[in-house]
């Protein structure tokens, strides 16, 4: 279990986080929901380690151990789709074959084989945040960081980067912390959400959307569900 | 097919066509040789020059001279440039030093080259002193240029710090390099011809300029400047061109 305890942070005064506590499950998908400029990237931060925090502690995570999937996708623009992934898995899969085997089953995940020799400035904003997606799931990573993933993409977009992200999540499970103000988003991909908000921010709801084991369809009750979190929310 | 007033090949044709008219009637117009003399004459002397025996010794002397204070500056420029754009304490450290040279007038650093240097070394040093700080400086602003988001992306996947260097900052920091490098190879060529004009090391354009001007050789003054523009020139191209090559895949992709 990932446990953040008594976390205080303040920005010039402005405490926005004082005494917080969260606990989050090990392989599951846990989504953290709440209004823009409540917290939810500080928080995701302090979790990765990015943001040190004035009191308070991480547990239950090493640092090591993480992939991230930013808002932006955040890709080298002078290396082709391939070179993209090989940046980041060099060390960890220094035998040239095993290294290859790795990035191409992750492109085939999220639909980018055909892409292998094109550069950044050759996709489109859909196919970079998959490759954004590929990257953190080829990452030899326990626990995958996502903030705000799917922002900025129009429905169409949105939706084929959210199947390539359930492709590759079915074929490799990871921890996974996401944030974002999108209650769909949450409700399609969680397993557990938490509603920050108020400052300093509190989990003012958590909610368990459970699924059948290794299916991504949820069991009953959307409405109801999507009903309280939206109450909580508001 | 049909042949544009505004194709630029054609424009600058025009353009040295029209400036080398300029100067003929100018020349026509003054008439005394020994202020402004006339193309000609210079194409005359410049022939002459060219047949000369010891021609390809002071060219390769010169040229060796330029090439070597651009090697040590490039060398110098983007090793402690890089160090300097990645700590800002660092840069803190050496910015004041390196706004004192370029302050400095360049016949100040000539000057007292003279005294500390033999004749030969003289135009190497000023070189040195002249093309470090172009060299420093875009490297600092390159380096400090590349998007910080990739650097903290990089750096949250454990990618090793050389590997940042060569596939973050270096394309990163490519534009503003290549701009410098260029920039100071082609100081280089004046700063050294300025420099063997007074320092006087044998097999020099320099030294030449310097018997023309004594001699009152105004052709042949000119002649050896139109020299040392060609020179420069075909090396600052060959330098765009080896860069354009060696970083055909690195530079950011303005799309």
């Amino acid at each position: 279990m990932i446990c953040l305890k008594n976390i205080n942070l303040a920005y010039d005064d402005t405490p926005i986080f004082e005494d917080f506590n969260l606990s989050l499950n090990h392989n599951e998908i846990s989504g953290i929901l709440g209004a823009s400029g409540i917290g939810k990237t500080t928080l995701i931060n302090i979790i990765a380690g990015i943001t040190p925090v004035q009191k308070g502690t991480v547990h239950g995570l090493d640092h090591q151990e993480l992939s991230y999937i930013f808002q932006e996708p955040r890709l080298l623009p002078t290396e082709t789709v391939y070179d993209n992934l090989s940046f980041v898995l060099h060390k960890h899969y220094p035998d040239p074959r095993k290294r290859r085997e790795v990035i191409l089953r992750n492109l085939d995940l999220v639909g980018l084989l055909d892409a292998l020799n094109r550069y950044p400035f050759e996709l489109s904003g859909g196919m970079k945040q998959r490759l954004s997606i590929a990257r953190a799931f080829a990452f030899p990573s326990r626990v995958l960081i996502m903030d705000e993933p799917f922002k900025g993409l129009d429905v169409k977009l949105k939706s084929t980067v959210m199947e390539a992200f359930k492709r590759s999540y079915q074929a490799m499970h990871k921890t996974v912390v996401f944030v974002t103000h999108d209650l769909d988003e949450v409700l399609d991909l969680s397993d557990r959400v938490f509603v920050l908000g108020s400052r300093p921010a509190k989990v003012l709801a958590t909610e368990v959307i459970l699924r059948e084991p290794g299916h991504r369809t949820p069991l009953e009750n959307m409405d109801k569900k999507r009903a309280s979190l939206l109450k909580s929310l508001l | 097919m049909k042949t544009s007033i505004t194709n630029p090949r054609i424009t600058g044709v025009l353009g040295v066509l029209l400036w080398v008219g300029l100067w003929h009637f100018a020349a026509l117009a003054i008439n005394e040789p020994l202020y402004l003399p006339r193309p000609l004459e210079v194409l005359e002397r410049l022939v002459t020059i060219l047949g000369e025996k010891d021609l390809p010794i002071i060219l390769a002397a010169s040229t060796l001279r330029v090439l070597t204070a651009f090697a040590f500056s490039t060398l110098l420029g983007v090793g402690l440039g890089t160090l300097c754009g990645l700590h800002p304490t660092l840069e803190n450290l050496f910015k004041p030093l390196v706004s004192l040279i370029r302050a400095t007038p360049v016949i100040s650093i000539i000057i007292l080259a003279i005294v500390w240097l033999s004749s030969s070394n003289v135009p190497i040093f000023t070189g040195i002193l002249m093309c470090f700080p172009i060299i420093w400086v875009s490297t600092v602003k390159g380096i400090q240029s590349t998007d910080p988001l990739l650097v903290e992306m990089a750096n949250l996947y454990q990618v090793s710090s050389l590997r940042i260097l060569h596939k973050v900052y270096l394309p990163g920091a490519l534009p503003a390099l290549k701009a410098g490098l260029v920039s100071a190879l082609g100081l280089g060529f004046k700063v050294i011809a300025a420099s063997e004009v007074l320092s006087l090391p044998r097999f020099a354009i320099g030294s030449l300029l310097h018997d023309a001007k004594v001699y009152l050789e105004i052709a042949d003054l000119v002649a050896w400047t139109l020299i040392i523009i060609a020179l420069s020139a075909v090396f600052e191209g060959l330098l765009e061109k080896s860069l354009a090559l060696l970083t055909r895949s690195k530079e950011v992709n303005p799309l």
